[in-house]
């Protein structure tokens, strides 16, 4: 019957793929990764840069557990910034410039070496399963592959369809042909699916634009990476150009809006708000006189620059014409129009925390698939979803991170329990624990976890447990250390003292940093890590803050802990609505605390749940005290 | 944003609440459970041998500036031997309403938290404390309850206060949106005012809802009534006017100074409103023990009144008696009566100092009425608080709204320190989930579209 056996199969092999093929090899696993093109894995196929505010955390948390997009993103790196660093630092996030194709290469060349995991350049055309299980897949030539689990990374390509003005077409990226029969397979499913839409700005030939005229931004001079792995020093290669769209420009937009699919109605599937297209920039922020654009380089050997703000799927004579009303941009030449596209999605409702779906078991879908845009975003359930799968396999208990514990729990959270109805991004309010969930101890939070789980190597665990070791002893000093008031430190800053005040009392004050009473030797220390000294401060600094958040956690851990049986008949609840029992049925909520955030249920009817699963403890109880 | 944590009863705090229906009761009992039942029975019951399990022991219920409320019978019983199988104190006291609240209000006080409908029976179960017909039994007795109450009270609440709080409720979510934009789209270009002026955003806010707080003030009136002491020196006809405005001979009236020993206290109601007015022995220095033990009382009953009326006699000139019992009501809400109309007049208004006083005569009735409408006005001047038909009458209402006051200020004395904006944030979702919990609930989606409305973020 099956011309192949793996224990886990990867269908595509973009940024969610590559992530949860490895972990799954990673763990042991026989591990097959399908790809439509295997010289486009990894393909970044919106802006040349990973990170950013809330993406940056989703990175560290991908690499604390063991994962690579950190350190692929850290290699493939040409621009480097810490961003958010006027604010407190758990909303400090790093992003990064990346260099397009060296980013394929290296992902490529890591997944290569990653023993298990085995790239395959094929079409699937099928999920093959039976009595809710699956059981494989079918590729375009006939073969057909046997494995017991399969994560679906598919992103845009599920009947994807491109608009450029009133120009449309089937593709999964431009120039990459959309994934049509195995759309059709997962429709037929019964999965409840919807229709989302994505944009992307034209490129343009770095040699026809006078870059001259744009405010450079330039990378930090002490880059921050991505991995706590990366030990050797990141260089910025390039730099970014800032400019502004002004109202020329506007009327132009004004005068072709009819000749955009998106306000004609040629598209139906919905775009994420936060990131509109130009042409909804104009509309909806009439009064904003201009807006913001930014030239990012597409790589050090290319001369392909990204317009970054410029998202559009107005006609191509259009995009000229907006271009060359632009300053420095009047003869730019276009390597590739901008475009929209509209892709199939499966309301992430239908998955498990796992990732796995509830009406197929053995099948995991992670990425844009699940509504959610961006590439971490993406990286971060291909994780869990090769995670989970692998575990699956073994027999394991399924991981699944929690609210406080990790942007990623947040994540996955918050689309199985809500689902969502427009391309889901994260953003660190979105994060009610946001003060414990800081890049600088991302790997605290999570390293253990990826060891337990068998993700993380040895000289991985090793650098882990060496900076525990150095946060441990830095903690101490500042602890036990008073200081010696006659050092210059405090007399040039001229702060008298009755006593001799101890490390951690002076960090309470707002003007005292810790990284200057090293660097001007009132604490003496091994050599630290920048991020070491953000951790050890931040925790006495903000203590209070801390505190308060803590307490928070802890309510929500016990509620997180009242779990909610798989089986519960919420139609027979005595005392729920209707329209509470079907929401509740839908989400199939795995503790009370998940209940509780699902839209539209009330206290009292989380109060009746609650009794109810008492009851049937104390019944349990009863009958095996009969028995 | 703290997503649906709030809408949890937490089984880990202590709970209470009144546990008999309120009425004209002869006894009411007050349950507190939890944690620190044994703790708070501690520091407010006042008794001669503590508290045991099982045991039932006299005592005095004290506020928390040691003031006594009520004698009261205190039991104890131990975790898991009680009816929620956590430590629970039950307090028998006389079954007047406002007697009860005040025991609650010093138990809340003191950490507590006023119980959801039917909490301690959901406590109960949750600790094995009730066999599965017992449960079945209570459980629809919750089902009716909460679903219903909570549909009763969602409907009463959308009224009124939602309406009340909302403008203050879309400023905060404003300010909120806009901090968090600050944070979250840094890398576009959205403008956040600086700290100082954002905190000046939050007084208006702070103020609307400390508008609606004060309504408490008079909705606490309109719910355990109002409380009016008879003051004054012996002899001036307290006890006359009591009966008068009772409208029933009930306190004994004598020519003899010092009659009334005991205070005395009947209710009555003034435009719908409940009222209760307490008779008390005539206030002097005197070496007799009995009626210096009445002196205290007065006194005790006058620091417990919501207002006093203070007696002078009008045929005799005004006193240093007389304005010994005037300065101890000075600090309070009061009405100068001068009794005695109907005989010569002695006492002139101007030795009151420009106080508003009321001619009145006990004996013929004449200038009651007055009285009355002088009572009536400090109502009145109450009610001025409210602006306009709202009036927060419940405890936990009142509870959640301080809460948000609270978060409130913190949060704005927090951003004029220049604390990060993450951390000011904490306090305005306490703030904001406080006030979710009286209008209906706000979550992350809503804050992320007011961003998306408000500022044109995104590449
Ligand atoms: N003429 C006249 N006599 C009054 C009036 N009110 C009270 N009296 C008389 O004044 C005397 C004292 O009256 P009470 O009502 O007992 O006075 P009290 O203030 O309660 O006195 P103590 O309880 O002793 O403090 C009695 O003889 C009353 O009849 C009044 O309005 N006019
Ligand atoms: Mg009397």
């Amino acid at each position: 019957m099956y011309d192949e056996k793996y224990d886990v199969v990867v269908i595509g092999a973009g940024h969610a793929g590559c992530e949860a093929a490895h972990a799954a090899a990673r763990m042991g696993l026989a591990t097959a990764l399908y790809t439509m093109n295997a010289d486009l894995i990894a393909q970044m196929s919106c802006n040349p840069a990973v990170g950013g505010i809330a993406k940056g955390h989703l990175v560290r948390e991908i690499d604390a557990l063991g994962g690579i997009m950190g350190l692929v993103a850290d290699q493939a790196g040409i621009q480097f910034r810490l961003l958010n660093t006027s604010r407190g630092p758990a909303v400090w996030s790093p992003r990064a410039q990346e260099d397009k194709a060296g980013y394929r290469h290296v992902m490529r060349g890591i997944l290569e070496q990653t023993p298990n995991l085995f790239i395959k350049q094929a079409e699937v055309t099928e999920i093959v399963f039976a009595d809710g299980r699956v059981t494989g897949i079918e590729l375009l030539d006939g073969r057909r592959v046997q494995s017991q689990t399969v994560v679906l990374t598919t992103g845009t390509f599920l009947n994807g369809l491109i608009h450029i003005g009133e120009k449309q077409f089937p593709a999964g990226r431009n120039g990459e042909p959309a994934s049509i029969a195995l759309a059709s397979c997962i429709r037929a499913a019964g999965f409840n699916w919807g229709r989302l839409k994505t944009g992307t700005p034209p490129r343009l030939d770095r040699r026809t634009v006078d870059l001259s005229v744009f405010e450079p931004q330039y990378g930090d001079s002490n880059p921050t990476p991505f991995s706590f792995r990366t030990s050797t020093s990141l260089e910025n290669k390039i730099c970014c150009y800032v400019t502004h769209t002004d109202e020329k420009i506007h009327d132009v937009i004004r005068r072709n809006m009819g000749r955009s699919p998106l306000y004609s109605g040629q598209i139906q599937g919905i775009g994420p708000r936060y990131c509109p297209s130009i042409e909804d920039k104009v509309v909806k922020f009439r009064d904003k006189d201009r807006h913001q654009i930014v030239l990012e380089p597409e790589g050090v050997d290319t001369h392909e620059i990204y317009v970054n703000g410029m998202s559009t799927s107005l006609p191509i004579d259009v995009q000229r014409e907006i271009l060359s009303k632009m300053k420095g941009l009047e003869s730019a030449q276009m390597i590739r129009p901008g475009y929209a596209i509209e892709y199939d999605f499966v309301q992430p409702t239908d998955l498990s925390p796992s990732l796995e779906t509830k009406k197929i078991r053995g099948l995991f879908l992670a990425g844009q698939i699940n509504g959610t845009t961006g590439y971490e975003e993406a990286a971060g359930q291909g994780l869990m979803a090769g995670i989970n799968a692998g575990l699956k396999v073994t027999g394991g208990e399924p991981l699944m991170l929690g609210r406080g514990d990790a942007y990623i729990g947040i994540m996955i959270d918050d689309l199985v329990t809500k689902g969502t109805n427009e391309p889901y991004r994260m953003f660190t309010s979105r994060a009610e624990f946001r003060l414990n969930l800081r890049i600088d101890n991302a790997d605290t939070r999570l390293t253990p976890i990826g060891r337990r789980v068998g993700l993380v190597t040895d000289r991985h665990w090793d650098a882990f447990v060496e900076r525990q070791g150095r946060l441990g002893r830095l903690r101490q000093a500042i602890q036990e250390t008073r200081v010696d008031t006659a050092h210059s430190f405090f007399l040039s800053r001229s702060l008298e003292f009755r006593d001799r005040p101890g490390i951690a009392s002076l960090l309470r004050r707002p003007e005292i940093r810790l990284e200057e009473l090293i660097r001007e030797g009132v604490l003496a220390t091994e050599v630290l890590r920048r991020e070491d000294i953000v951790s050890a401060e931040t925790d006495i600094k903000y203590e209070g803050y801390l505190k308060q958040q803590d307490k928070e956690v802890e309510k929500l851990r016990k509620a997180e802990a009242k779990r909610l049986p798989d089986d519960l008949d919420y139609s027979r609840m005595p005392g729920l609505s209707r329209e509470v029992a079907e929401k509740l049925t839908r989400v199939r909520p795995q503790s009370i605390a998940q209940a509780s955030r699902i839209p539209g249920i009330t206290p009292a009817s989380l109060s009746i749940v609650l009794f109810h699963v008492e009851m049937l403890r104390i019944r349990s109880h009863s009958e095996s005290a009969v028995q | 944003m703290r997503e649906g944590l709030h809408k949890i009863v937490s089984l880990d705090e202590t709970i209470v609440a009144i546990s008999t229906p309120l009425g004209r009761s002869g006894i009411g009992v007050v349950r507190i459970s939890g944690r620190d039942a044994l703790c708070l029975g501690k520091k407010f019951l006042k008794t001669k041998s503590p508290l045991e399990h099982r045991r039932a022991i006299v005592g005095i219920w004290h506020d928390d500036r040691g003031q006594s409320i009520d004698d009261v019978i205190g039991t104890f019983f131990q975790a898991p031997h009680s009816y929620t199988g956590e430590d629970v104190l039950e307090i028998s006291a006389h079954g007047n309403p406002m007697i009860l609240g005040r025991i609650v209000a010093t138990v809340c006080g003191g950490g507590a938290r006023p119980a959801a409908p039917g909490e301690f029976s959901l406590r109960a179960v949750a600790n094995g404390k009730m066999d599965l017909i017992q449960a079945e039994a209570v459980r629809e007795f919750i089902d009716a309850q909460t679903e219903r109450q909570a549909e009763v009270a969602r409907r009463q609440m959308a009224g009124s206060l939602s309406n009340r709080l909302r403008p203050a409720k879309e400023k905060l979510i404003d300010s909120i949106a806009r901090l968090e934009a600050g944070i979250d789209f840094a890398e576009d270009d959205v403008e956040v005012p600086d700290d100082g002026a954002i905190a000046k955003e939050f007084d208006p806010i702070i103020e609307s809802l400390e508008e609606v707080q004060k309504t408490y003030g008079y909705g606490r009136l309109l719910a355990e009534g109002l409380r009016v002491a008879i003051l004054g020196k012996p002899n001036v006809g307290k006890s006359s006017l009591f009966n008068r405005l009772v409208g029933a001979e009930r306190a004994i009236v004598s020519e003899i100074p010092g009659t009334t020993r005991d205070v005395l206290t009947e209710a009555v109601e003034i435009d719908g409103i409940p009222l209760r007015f307490f008779d008390t022995a005539g206030v002097r220095e005197t070496l007799n023990p009995i009626e210096k033990i009445g002196v205290i009382r007065a006194f005790e009953t006058l620091s417990e009144a919501n207002m006093a009326v203070i007696v002078l006699d009008g045929s005799m000139a005004l006193d240093d008696e007389d304005r010994q019992v005037l300065s101890h009501a000075a600090g309070m809400p009061h009405v100068i009566v001068i009794n005695k109309c109907d005989l010569p007049e002695a006492m002139t208004s101007s030795s009151l100092n420009g106080s508003v006083s009321v001619r009145v005569s006990a004996k013929t009735g004449a200038g009651i009425s007055c009285l009355s409408d002088a009572i009536r006005g400090f109502l009145l001047e109450r009610q001025s608080d409210v602006a306009d038909d709202f009036v927060l009458t419940n405890m936990r209402q009142n509870e959640v709204m301080l809460r948000a006051i609270g978060a409130l200020r913190e949060g704005s004395s927090a951003l004029r320190d220049h604390v990060p904006h993450e951390m000011v944030l904490l306090n305005l979702y306490d703030a904001l989930s406080a006030l979710g919990e009286l209008t209906g609930e706000v979550v992350t989606e809503d804050i992320l579209a007011r961003i998306f409305s408000t500022f044109c973020i995104g590449k």
